[in-house]
């Protein structure tokens, strides 16, 4: 079924919407909780709360990319349930080398001196991400957005692992001198 | 900024970019799926082809029927068997009269419709064309890499020399002495 079909129901409160969602975009949600929480039953409950969520959410929103709307709840979900488990000194996996890695562009310190605008920072980073080349870009989301491994980007865009750790750490370095020169000291 | 932050942060990239990233792994995915069915395919393929021509080979060997017919030699009208216990002679004996040489061998026959038994005079079903040929009692001798193989009357029951009484065995061989 169509995006906007699947949509439609979520509208008319149809609950055949959740199983044609699970249907279509379990597996994506599913690889994307997997990544951040590296724990299958957890990640399992973050795809059925991702589907309570989109029914909370529709209407009164409609989305413009279902799956990336999904993919996004799915992602705050996980990434909830990381810093929990994180606080119980549980999980780990993929996200934490993703987050060891981003600490190339932040200082990891709580600043309350410094007011950062949210909406601006965002706005610079996606112009940021818009100046890469494409297989530049595609690294770097699979990466920071969807957690995978770099053995997974790798073996998918058919490169060395070196490769894209090289690429990724270039390009942090480049986001982080493009956000400096911005004024944003993160 | 702490790094949990910057991680949420990177998650408000616009849908298009994130969807562009998803695109493009599928497409490659996608093609990497593909090409591992073909490589599948083709060694299935590769596999069953071998396979066939396997089958093949050996169905025509067994067709040819020239191998699995036992040696035999067509001389003077008649149809002889090399010994099932591969007798031979290592030398040259008085009661050996020879007849000739084998003239020609049916697995050269450009005509491949033969049963795989000599039907002509000094025709052989095995490459032994020019050995001689000697008669030798009722059967017959072959040199062959100068040794004298014998071939026995074809049809006649074949009978072990061991299993032979005394008297059959003198018979059978004037030379065989008690």
């Amino acid at each position: 079924m169509e995006d906007k079909g699947i949509i439609q129901l979520y509208w008319d409160r149809n609950d055949q919407a959740i199983k044609i969602t699970a249907d279509q975009y379990g597996y994506y949600c599913k690889r994307i909780a997997q990544n951040i929480l590296n724990n299958e039953e957890d990640a399992e409950e973050c795809v059925n709360d991702t589907y309570l969520n989109a029914w909370n959410a529709m209407p009164t929103h409609w989305p413009e990319q279902l799956a990336t709307f999904l993919g996004k709840i799915t992602r705050n979900l996980a990434f909830n349930r990381y810093k929990y488990n994180h606080t119980q000194k549980r999980g780990g996996g993929e996200i934490t080398l993703v987050l060891g890695e981003l600490t190339d562009c932040v200082s990891d310190k709580d600043d309350v001196e410094q007011i950062i605008d949210r909406q601006e920072l965002e706005k610079a980073i996606n112009l940021f991400v818009r100046s890469l080349s494409t297989d530049k870009r595609n690294i770097f989301v699979r990466r920071y957005w969807y957690a995978d491994s770099v053995t997974k980007i790798a073996n998918d865009n058919g490169m060395l692992q070196g490769s894209v750790s090289k690429a990724l750490e270039r390009m942090r370095k480049q986001l982080k001198v493009y956000l400096t020169e911005r004024g944003f000291e993160l | 900024m702490r790094k949990e932050d910057f991680f949420e942060v990177l998650g408000e990239l616009d849908d298009d970019i994130v969807k562009g990233a998803e695109t493009i792994m599928k497409k490659k995915m996608n093609w990497k799926i593909w090409g591992t069915m073909a490589a599948c395919l083709t060694l299935v393929f590769s596999i069953g082809a071998l396979f066939i021509n396997t089958r093949k080979e050996k169905d025509m060997v067994i067709e040819s029927g020239t191998t699995d017919v036992a040696p035999m030699v067509y001389v003077n009208d008649t149809l002889y068997k090399q010994s099932s216990d591969q007798q031979g002679y290592p030398e040259l004996r008085d009661d050996f009269v020879y007849l000739g040489k084998i003239l020609s061998d049916i697995t050269n026959s450009q005509s491949g419709d033969t049963d795989g038994v000599p039907k002509e005079n000094f025709q052989a079903n095995h490459p032994i064309v020019g050995c001689e040929v000697y008669q030798y009692g009722e059967n017959i001798v072959i040199k062959i890499n100068n040794a004298y193989w014998l071939y026995m009357k074809y049809g006649e029951p074949e009978v072990n020399w061991n299993d032979l009484l005394e008297t059959e065995k003198e018979q059978s061989d004037p030379s065989y002495k008690k």
